[in-house]
């Protein structure tokens, strides 16, 4: 048996919660690997692809604690996996259609709101200058 | 964005971020990140509505959002480019922006 894979157990699972969590917590502030997690998803289908080896090879040579051992490794692993490919897959499309105002809208309606600082900014503040406004969701 | 912010200023362009913290919450969490361009606060939604990018129930709490938007505004006050996705994971990068002012 190749050494590693006596270990795949739990390292397969740390390697498969490593690559979900770092998604959330390092890789989105990137953009070319928030939007497509060239990362974290190979990082977490290698790490189920490696629980299942361990599991498979092992499986015949281990007693029945050991067995559970693997066995919960490799479920975790593939959770992790199956969370990430929902969450970038599916749930991260969950959005109601555009509203009819977003799509008619042609003179931007002027506002005030107060910033960081409770000093008000109005978009009238920037006449003669363009205007980016960038609505986002919240911390993230 | 932060890192891009000068590109803006020599296009002549502000650059305003928008959402439902409220000014509180975007001193506490987002000026420790370094960010310079005005982010403004929209607890009640007025400005969201205002532009019809309400996402209701759209955080993983329950509460509503604005679903990630950017509106470009020409120096006349008239809408010039709407970035809208049907992924909320997926926002158009300051290059992307730069490219359309």
């Amino acid at each position: 048996m190749k050494p590693l894979l006596k270990h795949s157990f739990w390292l397969a699972p740390l390697i498969a919660f490593v690559g979900f969590v770092s998604y959330f917590t390092v890789f989105v502030q990137f953009p070319s690997l928030r939007d497509v997690p060239w990362v974290n998803l190979p990082s977490v289908i290698l790490a189920s692809g490696f629980a299942v080896w361990g599991l498979v090879s092992n499986w015949s040579m281990i007693g029945n604690g050991r067995r559970i051992l693997h066995l919960g490794g490799m479920l975790f692993a593939v959770g992790m996996a199956g969370l990430l490919l929902f969450y970038v897959f599916f749930l991260s499309y969950q959005m109601p259609g555009l509203s009819e105002t977003t799509r008619q809208l042609e003179k931007a309606p002027n506002f005030t709101l107060s910033d960081a600082n409770g000093e008000m900014v109005s978009l009238s503040d920037f006449r003669d200058k363009k205007v980016v406004l960038s609505f986002y969701r919240g911390f993230w | 964005m932060q890192t891009e912010i000068r590109k803006f200023d020599d296009k002549g362009a502000v650059l305003i971020g928008i959402s439902t913290s409220t000014a509180g919450e975007v001193k506490d969490k987002m000026l420790p990140k370094g960010f310079t361009f005005p982010l403004l606060a929209d607890p009640e939604l007025k400005v969201i509505d205002a532009f019809g990018l309400r996402h209701v129930a759209g955080y993983p709490t329950g509460g509503d959002v604005s679903r990630p938007a950017v509106i470009i505004v020409d120096e006349k006050g008239n809408i010039q480019e709407r970035l809208l996705t049907d992924n909320w994971r997926v926002r158009p990068t300051a290059e992307e922006l730069l490219s359309r002012l």
